[in-house]
């Protein structure tokens, strides 16, 4: 498999964890960005298919999410721990980032046009 | 100059021709369908944008008022062109002999180039030399069928024509190949690069040399491969392994042809098929930052 794929599926795998722990939270609403996070799985599922994930290029994109999807697992934490308002602040800024991410991944993914006509 | 219309310019192909003839002065007219991204032409003093359907003659008979060359890319291509013959026959054939009667009410001196295709040539694997532009017509499949079929309306048109059987185009950008590359592992192949396509088709225009003559349009010797050798060279560079390919079971189209009249016809072949490379290679750099 691809380091692209490799990639992708620990994306995924942080992605549910996240929305494991968005469920079993007390005292925050984050059901708009539980929402975005798993509409952002599903399509981040349909790109498994995609040339793209083949590519070396898939590397630096996918590496992008990745990391984003770990600094809120990182924060997810760090709110169950304390509770503050700073770092639910955190959290839902790593949420916005990883939504961003996904969505520039998505958009590369896309490969428009054919090289050969 | 030139009053030249093409036709299919809103497609990649045709939006860099109409941007290099302008360049050199010479009025243009566009027609394509409506709907299509001619946000690179529009506003340009000097191009004129018409959409439409070129099955219906009054809106041809207005865009070809005052050409004198018409270049005709607009085609339905496959796969779109495999699904179904009667709207293959309409865009494609019947297209362009609106378009030829359109032209010839007119102006009975004008330059039609045409845009056909190698696939005229139909399952040629066998062969062992290069193709030339006298070699039987061999059509195989409703595009290549339909390209010989147009081709006879605009060889017996009465117009001054040029007609280029134009092979596989590559353009050097990151994207996605074919799912199933149209040709045999281990069949000849011999693409061009579209820059350069672009070139032969420009190099039309104004040039009487060319007139009432029918030409191969390839890459050249460098372009001359085995289907697994491009396609290695390209997944290499995108660092996809080779096996993940997938090639046709039966003879594509494809072949190497004799390009020596049409270079020296329209001296076109100007990117090398390690040009190409590099110039992928660069956009894949960028990409990765």
């Amino acid at each position: 498999m691809s380091q692209g794929l490799d990639n992708l599926d620990a994306i995924l795998e942080n992605s549910h964890r996240i929305a494991q722990a968005i469920e079993g939270l007390e005292g925050a609403s984050l059901s708009d960005e539980l929402q975005a996070l798993q509409e952002s799985a599903e399509q981040l599922e349909g790109l498994r298919d995609k040339f793209f994930m083949k590519t070396v290029a898939a590397v630096p994109a996918t590496k992008g999410c990745l990391t984003g999807s770990e600094k809120v697992l990182k924060a997810m934490e760090t709110f169950k721990d304390d509770q503050g308002e700073e770092s639910l602040m955190t959290l839902k800024r790593g949420l916005k980032d990883l939504s961003e991410n996904v969505g520039e991944l998505l958009e590369k993914a896309q490969m428009a046009g054919t090289t050969l006509t | 100059m030139s009053y030249v219309l093409i036709t299919g310019g809103g497609g990649s192909l045709g939006t860099k021709l109409a941007l290099m003839l302008r360049e050199e002065g010479h009025p243009i007219k566009i027609f394509d369908l409506p709907g299509l991204d001619y946000s690179s032409l529009e506003d340009k003093p000097g191009i004129e944008i018409f959409t439409g359907n070129i099955a219906h003659m009054d809106t041809l008979r207005e865009v070809v008022s005052d050409v004198d060359t018409v270049i005709h890319l607009a085609a339905l291509l496959p796969p779109v062109a495999e699904e179904d013959w009667r709207r293959t026959e309409s865009v494609n054939v019947v297209g362009t002999e609106n378009l030829l009667k359109a032209v010839r009410e007119q102006k009975g001196e004008a330059h039609f180039v045409f845009s056909s295709s190698v696939a005229v040539y139909g399952d040629t694997i066998d062969e062992k030399e290069p193709l030339s532009a006298d070699h039987a017509l061999g059509p195989n499949d409703f595009y290549s069928k339909s390209k010989v079929l147009a081709e006879k309306l605009v060889m017996e048109s009465g117009l001054f024509y040029t007609v280029l059987r134009i092979s596989g185009i590559a353009i050097p950008a990151f994207l996605e190949p074919p799912a199933v590359w149209p040709f045999k592992r281990d069949q000849r192949m011999e693409f061009i690069s579209r820059d350069d396509v672009v070139t032969a088709l420009f190099n039309c225009v104004g040039n009487k040399a060319v007139r009432d003559k029918v030409f191969n349009i390839a890459g050249g010797a460098t372009w001359q491969r085995m289907g697994y050798e491009y396609v290695t060279a390209l997944f290499d560079l995108m660092g996809v392994p080779a096996e993940e390919a997938v090639y046709l079971e039966v003879p594509g189209w494809f072949h190497w042809y004799q390009t020596d009249d049409s270079q020296a016809a329209l001296t076109y072949q100007n990117t090398t098929f390690q040009d190409f490379l590099n110039r992928l290679a660069k956009a894949i750099q960028e990409l990765l930052g």
